[in-house]
């Protein structure tokens, strides 16, 4: 059998136990939580629908902070200069508490898609735009002096060199950046309680729906994991070269 | 250095620029922000917010430590427990996290405890899984050195294993810090406490003082890239052998 | 040349190694693994030759013949699948204590001075601090690397980590020296150079039982009383031929010497067959 099976059977078996005696609203039991997942999402599929509401501004603010972020990693990357400039300042971005700018994105924006676009852009960016840049830099210098010594002009060893080597790395970033910007979607939703996920999670616990809040948990694990899953797998079959993901 | 001098010359001033052409409710410039982080600090608000928030950090990033590192290595060394487990660290990892907030108030309630669970679920997965690709990495050609020695499996442990391990533990440390702080902001927002750097901010947001806000999250992100670039002197000092990113670091001449 | 009874057997050693194909399309790729087809490699066949006490037997051969794997079996690194090996009369089937190895990739700890990598085989065996250094710093000098105790790997030349990697293996003193091309990761004239420094320190050690892997027909010939030809996949012995030079006549002049080019002819003949060249 499998180790991760092994392991989610005796998860499920410790929960069981804890649960026993304890009254619904504090920790149902493995079986009324999973019930309840799937009476969520298949029955009816209200998870479903509460993760299509918040994929607006996850698309949105995702691809904005991955459009604007790899560029700007791999620039950094391959330029010396600009790294030297700019090059703390990403790394401070990356430890920023982000999550508190969400308030003040509802002050300049107002209530409606663009603060979360702006919160889950601000979450995503830093990741994106590292991880990007740490592929550029790390282009092994002997591959960019094969590119010289056969008379590449700089733009030509960027784009012939650099970009390729970066290729993987811009995948991970994808993978790192979808999984930030889905927290600063869920974020950015509980905060502001508006519709979507967060205000679905903020009417589970004010009724004490412990029950739909785990399942609701459960999901957005699953849904986190199949994503990650996926795009590891692109990953390897984008660089069959490299052994293992960043 | 100078360039980056400059950069931040550019960047205060793109930033005051933008301020200036802003709505009603403004966006203050760098002067406004400085003096409101002026303010701030020599009222002592500042102090005595990081204090409490600190202590909650503190504890709940320290379990994750004690809790991850030791779990992150059993599971490099056990790859069958490495296996078993690696899905469900990775599923904490990328789990939205405020998602949980509301869970765990409704099981912890509001003081401190609620925030220390927090930052432990927070911080751990990160932690583990960086000392659990540590250990897995450890160089075969090490691993059989110790062999051809007949080391008990206890002896590679510890001194081929755990010295190996080291850096990767620096770096677990070094994104804890990191990740801690912010997993603590972000759960003193959500949480409706009374005390904390959270509560700095949602006071702030709520009296438009904007300055202010901004000022606190400059200044958490000064404390964290500080304490990361502690985390790296320390490092530094205690781990002086250059771990190259090849199995095979030459010296000088090879 | 006086014949010890023969410390190191291998009879009838087959070794076959199973790998998956890489898929060679992006969508192929995304499919899970376990679909692929393996593909068997067989690293060694019928691999029969013995290795007399007190004896210097190089085995040479081309990169893939399965000359470390057949190295690796006398340490029991490596399991055979069929036939055995047997050292000091008993077959083997985990590191031996009289056996010491030395790695091509030098597999010195970063984390350690020189000094303490060469202790490690002693720190092992449980001696103690003060003893463990006092032994070393003869076999330290041994090897010309007095004066680097204090230093780490990554601060040394690739010839002189290879050197702490011989002490390190020769501080606890083994029976049987088995070398896995150690001097495949340097350059040819550090690796001249090494040559004649372990002729000297195995002068200075005296007789010992050795085992040298290398892919370099003058290293085989120069080092060996023995050296033993390899064919490659599978791995078999394709000759073996005695070295007439005495220990005392190994010096760079003989290098240039009649019996020399005559003897790396036969050899050279021998594998060029195998390897198909022209000429």
């Amino acid at each position: 059998m499998p180790p991760p099976l092994v392991a989610l059977l005796a998860i499920l078996a410790i929960w069981q136990v804890l649960s026993v005696g304890q009254p619904a609203y504090l920790l149902p039991g493995p079986g009324v939580v999973l019930t309840r997942l799937w009476q969520l999402t298949a029955v009816q599929p209200v998870l479903w629908g509460a993760l299509q509401l918040s994929l607006g501004a996850l698309l949105v603010g995702g691809s904005l902070a991955f459009a604007v972020g790899v560029p700007l990693g791999v620039v950094m990357g391959a330029s010396g200069p600009l790294e030297r400039a700019v090059g703390p300042y990403a790394n401070a971005m990356y430890v920023a508490p982000v999550s508190a700018l969400t308030p003040l994105f509802v002050w300049w924006f107002g209530i409606g898609l663009e603060p979360r676009i702006a919160t889950v852009f601000v979450f995503s960016a830093p990741v994106i735009v590292l991880t990007c840049y740490r592929g550029a830099r790390e282009t092994p210098r002997t591959l960019a002096e094969v590119a010289r010594v056969f008379g590449a002009a700089r733009l030509q060893i960027f784009t012939l060199v650099v970009l390729p080597h970066s290729l993987p790395y811009v995948v991970t970033a994808a993978r790192l950046g979808i999984g930030r910007a889905v927290k600063g979607t869920v974020l950015a939703e509980l905060v502001i309680s508006i519709t979507g996920l967060g205000e679905l999670l903020s009417g589970f616990a004010h009724v004490f729906d412990t029950a739909s809040l785990m399942a609701s948990v459960a999901f957005l694990m699953l849904f986190g994991l199949v994503l990650q899953a996926i795009l590891a797998r692109v990953e390897v079959a984008v660089a069959p070269w490299r052994r293992q993901a960043a | 250095m100078k360039v980056r001098l400059l950069t931040l010359a550019v960047i205060l001033a793109a930033w005051w620029m933008a301020s200036l052409g802003a709505s009603d409710l403004g966006f203050p410039g760098p002067g406004r922000v400085l003096t409101a982080l002026a303010e701030l600090l020599t009222s002592g608000r500042l102090i005595t917010a990081l204090a409490f928030t600190l202590t909650s950090f503190a504890f709940g990033a320290a379990f994750a430590v004690a809790v991850g590192v030791p779990l992150g290595i059993v599971m490099g060394v056990r790859p069958w427990l490495g296996r078993a487990l690696d899905p469900y660290l990775t599923a904490l990892y990328v789990m939205p996290f405020a998602s949980i907030v509301p869970l765990l108030v409704l099981w912890f309630g509001i003081d401190e405890m609620v925030r220390v669970v927090f930052i432990f679920l927070f911080t751990l997965p990160q932690v583990a899984i960086v000392c659990y690709q540590g250990a897995k990495s450890t160089p075969t050609t090490q691993i059989e050195v110790a062999r051809t020695f007949l080391a008990s499996p206890f002896q590679t442990f510890w001194k081929v294993v755990i010295p190996h391990e080291i850096p990767f533990i620096f770096t677990a440390l070094r994104l804890g810090v990191g990740l801690g702080i912010q997993g603590l902001v972000v759960s003193e927002l959500l949480i409706a406490s009374v005390r904390g750097l959270g509560y700095l901010i949602r006071i702030a947001s709520a009296t438009l003082d904007l300055a202010s806000v901004l000022a606190v999250v400059l200044f958490v992100m000064l404390l964290g890239v500080g304490a990361v670039a502690l985390m790296q002197r320390i490092e530094d000092s205690v781990a002086p052998w250059r771990y190259g990113t090849t199995i095979d670091s030459g010296g000088p001449n090879g | 040349m006086a014949d010890g009874a023969p410390k190191i057997v291998l009879e009838g050693v087959g070794k076959t190694y199973r790998t998956r194909k890489a898929r060679d399309t992006f969508l192929g790729r995304l499919l899970p693994a376990r679909g692929a087809e393996t593909v068997e490699v067989q690293a060694l066949d019928g691999l029969t030759f013995s290795v007399p006490e007190g004896r210097f037997v190089s085995i040479v051969g081309p990169s893939g013949c399965g000359k470390t794997t057949a190295l690796r079996m006398m340490d029991g690194l490596v399991q055979p699948d069929v036939g055995r090996v047997v050292v000091s009369g008993m077959p083997v089937v985990a590191p031996r204590r009289e056996c010491g190895f030395v790695f091509q990739d030098f597999g010195l700890y970063p984390w350690r001075t020189v000094l303490d990598n060469v202790a490690f085989g002693l720190e092992i065996r449980g001696v103690s601090r003060s003893a463990r250094y006092s032994l070393c710093a003869p076999i330290i000098e041994l090897v010309g690397l007095q004066g680097f105790e204090g230093l780490f790997p990554h601060q040394l030349s690739g010839g002189m980590q290879q050197r702490v990697g011989i002490a390190r293996m020769l501080a606890v003193e083994p029976e049987v020296l088995l070398m896995d091309e150690p001097f495949g990761a340097l350059d040819a004239l550090t690796r001249r150079l090494m040559q004649f420094e372990l002729l000297r320190i195995l002068a200075a050690r005296g007789t010992v039982t050795s085992v040298f892997v290398t892919h370099d027909l003058d290293e085989a010939i120069l080092l060996a009383d023995t050296v033993v030809v390899m064919t490659g996949r599978p791995g078999r012995v394709s000759d073996i031929v005695d070295v007439p030079f005495s220990r005392a006549q190994r010096n760079a002049a003989i290098l240039e010497s009649r019996e020399f080019g005559e003897l790396r002819h036969r050899l050279w003949k021998q594998l060029q067959g195998t390897l198909r060249i022209a000429g």
